[in-house]
């Protein structure tokens, strides 16, 4: 049986015309830009031949346009999934069903991320493209939607927890704003201030590969860095990979490795950051979770700890 | 059914419930009855499983509602004081998601709806959105959507508040007739009379605590010892007023525009006596008679000074 909060929520959406509009202008301005693209690049050669390079490109832009629509939208749509319901007052009425709070939550978090699942879903066509005029295999088409996914979860679980904590729908967003800006550009400035700051002469006097490591390990949770190590891993091309590699220039091949599948570490550490918010948010809305911690169970321990006490003197 | 033991809820330092201790037999309509803050709702919410207890234990069909939430929900159907509903959700699809909530097959939903819209008296407005019904509506809703797993214990919180008197009665129908199909119903209210009539047990919480508990003529018997007489002079008022003054057993005379009340403490014959003064000495008695109890009074008696 399909959870009854997606159900609900997709009986809803689908019946006004404004989130079918919006669908519809998005795929019809990607798949006209997509057009002009293949369309300008045939003519720029005088055999109608065609650059494979200017699919890479065509790949590579609307994968990034994507990602962006992907960051900017996810925390503004998921971050009132729980405190709307609360100010809407139908949050108790909720949690007073037999709906575990983990079906709850995850009915939530795949109810506000539906509509961008359905965008990144229907540009899957004019993704394809790309593979219909060479260059590039549809896994990988796949995969990088696979990865979009993944980071549209992981900031999604994250926005859904704020969501069952702070009332206010907009604390929630400005909160995942901000942590994404510590995503984004707080990994990179943590990776590289410290190499600025330092003496050169002093980091060859320090242990290099465990400042390797740390830089490494710094920019994993980087959405933008894996961004672009996944595209550097599909197209051979260099954008991030080998500037690290370079940068870094280590001779560990555990660490050149990773740095090499910084997007697979990456999608790795969404996974876990999304499980660990799910969670987490399952706690914050059961209403009656504190008895295990509390309560009820308190004066067993007490108990507890008075016996041992006593059994101590 | 229900029972609830030394039931304490404290906010920080504030104690909302106060060693709280009641029974609900099964079958019954149960009233709880109290002023403004006195801690109604946060028992309802115990027992709903949305608020956990400091102190004490709630049973319900010999289930602790605080370490079973699981059981607890299958068997209670629960009403809050105020309650949203969804946008663009038509009536029969807002009944169909609360029955996916609780797991009711697709199957069973068309015609279990249908008769609880039935019960409701929303029939005709199946097909309407549900956030164009009327407060009314949506509270007979709310209490239909309460109703969808077939739970054996009811607590409704006010489910009579904003609605207009002819409302109210038709709720009180609905929930004799849900008496009827051997539901356990528990509700509250600020308005004891309007419990009195449809309660076959109230009980009067004030500050967190039970401050009377029974049926209603138990209470009343408790609470009223005096008499109040109720006399209307059709003129003559002041020689009136100065007769009844005079006498021993009267006390606590209270003067209106038309007629005068007061307490009588003495014998028939005594009040007998009084009337037959009041008539030799002309004063035109159209009105002489003992009033009945007055819930409202037990009521304001029973929850203290404050509220008086
Ligand atoms: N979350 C809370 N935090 C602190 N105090 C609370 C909280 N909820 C309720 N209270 C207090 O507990 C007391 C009882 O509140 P409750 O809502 O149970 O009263 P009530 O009998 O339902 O009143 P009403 O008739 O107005 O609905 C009130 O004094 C209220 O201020
Ligand atoms: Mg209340």
């Amino acid at each position: 049986m399909m959870n009854p909060v997606l159900r609900r929520e997709a009986v809803t959406s689908l019946r006004g015309w404004k989130n079918f509009a919006v669908l519809t202008f998005y795929l019809g301005v990607t798949a006209l830009g997509a057009g002009m693209v293949i369309y300008t690049g045939m003519f720029d050669n005088w055999d109608f031949s065609f650059d494979p390079q200017i699919m890479m490109v065509l790949y590579v832009v609307l994968a990034a346009v994507q990602m962006a629509l992907i960051t900017l939208t996810v925390p503004a749509l998921t971050a009132g999934s729980i405190s709307g319901e609360r100010e809407r007052q139908t949050l108790d009425l909720l949690l007073v069903t037999k709906m575990s709070s983990f079906s709850i939550v995850m009915g939530k978090l795949l109810a506000s991320l539906a509509f961008i699942l359905l965008l990144i879903v229907g540009t899957l066509p004019v993704l394809s493209l790309v593979f219909y005029f060479g260059g590039i295999k549809i896994s990988a088409v796949l995969l990088m939607v696979g990865f979009m996914l993944m980071t549209a979860l992981m900031l999604g679980s994250i926005s859904v927890f704020f969501s069952c904590i702070f009332k206010r729908t907009v604390v929630s967003i400005m909160l995942v704003y901000i942590i994404m800006g510590v995503l984004c550009l707080g990994t990179i400035l943590a990776a590289v201030l410290p190499l600025a700051v330092r003496d050169y002469n002093a980091v060859n006097m320090i242990n290099l590969e465990s400042e390797y490591w740390r830089i490494a390990l710094t920019l994993i949770p980087n959405p933008g860095v894996a961004f672009f190590s996944l595209v550097d891993a599909q197209l051979g091309s260099n954008i991030v990979t080998r500037e690290l590699l370079s940068m870094l220039n280590s001779k560990n091949s555990a660490l050149n490795w990773i740095v090499e599948n910084i997007w697979m570490m990456n999608m790795l550490f969404d996974a876990a950051v999304t499980a660990l918010f799910i969670a987490l948010s399952c706690r914050a809305i059961n209403p009656v979770r504190e008895h295990r911690h509390g309560g009820a169970e308190r004066k067993p321990k007490k108990e507890r700890k008075k016996g041992k006490k006593k059994e101590a003197v | 059914m229900l029972e609830i033991k030394d039931l304490v809820k404290r906010y920080g330092k504030f104690t909302a419930v106060d060693h709280l201790s009641l029974s609900v037999p099964e079958g019954t309509i149960y009233g709880f009855v109290g002023p403004n803050g006195a801690g109604k709702t946060t028992t309802m919410r115990i027992m709903a499983g949305l608020l956990t207890a400091t102190e004490g234990s709630v049973m319900i069909d010999g289930i602790d509602a605080t370490k079973n939430p699981k059981a607890l929900r299958e068997r209670i159907g629960y009403m809050p004081d105020f309650f949203g509903v969804y946008d663009n959700l038509k009536v029969t699809e807002y009944m169909d998601f609360y029955a996916g909530t609780y797991g009711i097959p697709y199957k069973e939903r068309g015609g279990m709806i249908d008769n609880l819209l039935e019960i409701v008296d929303l029939t005709h407005k199946k097909e309407f959105y549900v956030d164009s019904l009327s407060r009314g509506m949506k509270q007979r809703l709310c209490l239909a959507r309460s109703l969808i797993h077939d739970p054996s214990l009811l607590i409704l919180d006010e489910p009579a508040s904003g609605l207009d008197p002819r409302a109210r009665v038709e709720m009180k129908e609905i929930l004799k007739q849900l008496q009827s199909m051997g539901k356990t119903i528990v509700i509250s209210s600020h308005i004891l009379p309007e419990l009195a009539e449809m309660c076959t047990q109230v009980g009067i919480i004030d500050h967190g605590r039970l401050a009377a508990a029974g049926s209603v003529q138990e209470i009343m018997h408790r609470l009223t010892q005096k008499r109040v007489i109720y006399v209307r002079p059709a003129a003559e008022m002041e020689k009136m007023l100065r007769i009844l003054e005079e006498q021993p057993a009267v006390q606590g005379l209270v003067e209106n525009t038309l007629d005068a009340e007061f307490d009588f403490d003495g014998t028939d014959e005594e009040l007998a006596g009084i009337l037959k003064r009041l008539v030799l000495a002309d004063v035109p008695v159209v009105a002489f008679r003992e009033k009945e109890g007055n819930l409202e009074e037990v009521f304001m008696r029973v929850t203290g000074g404050e509220s008086v």
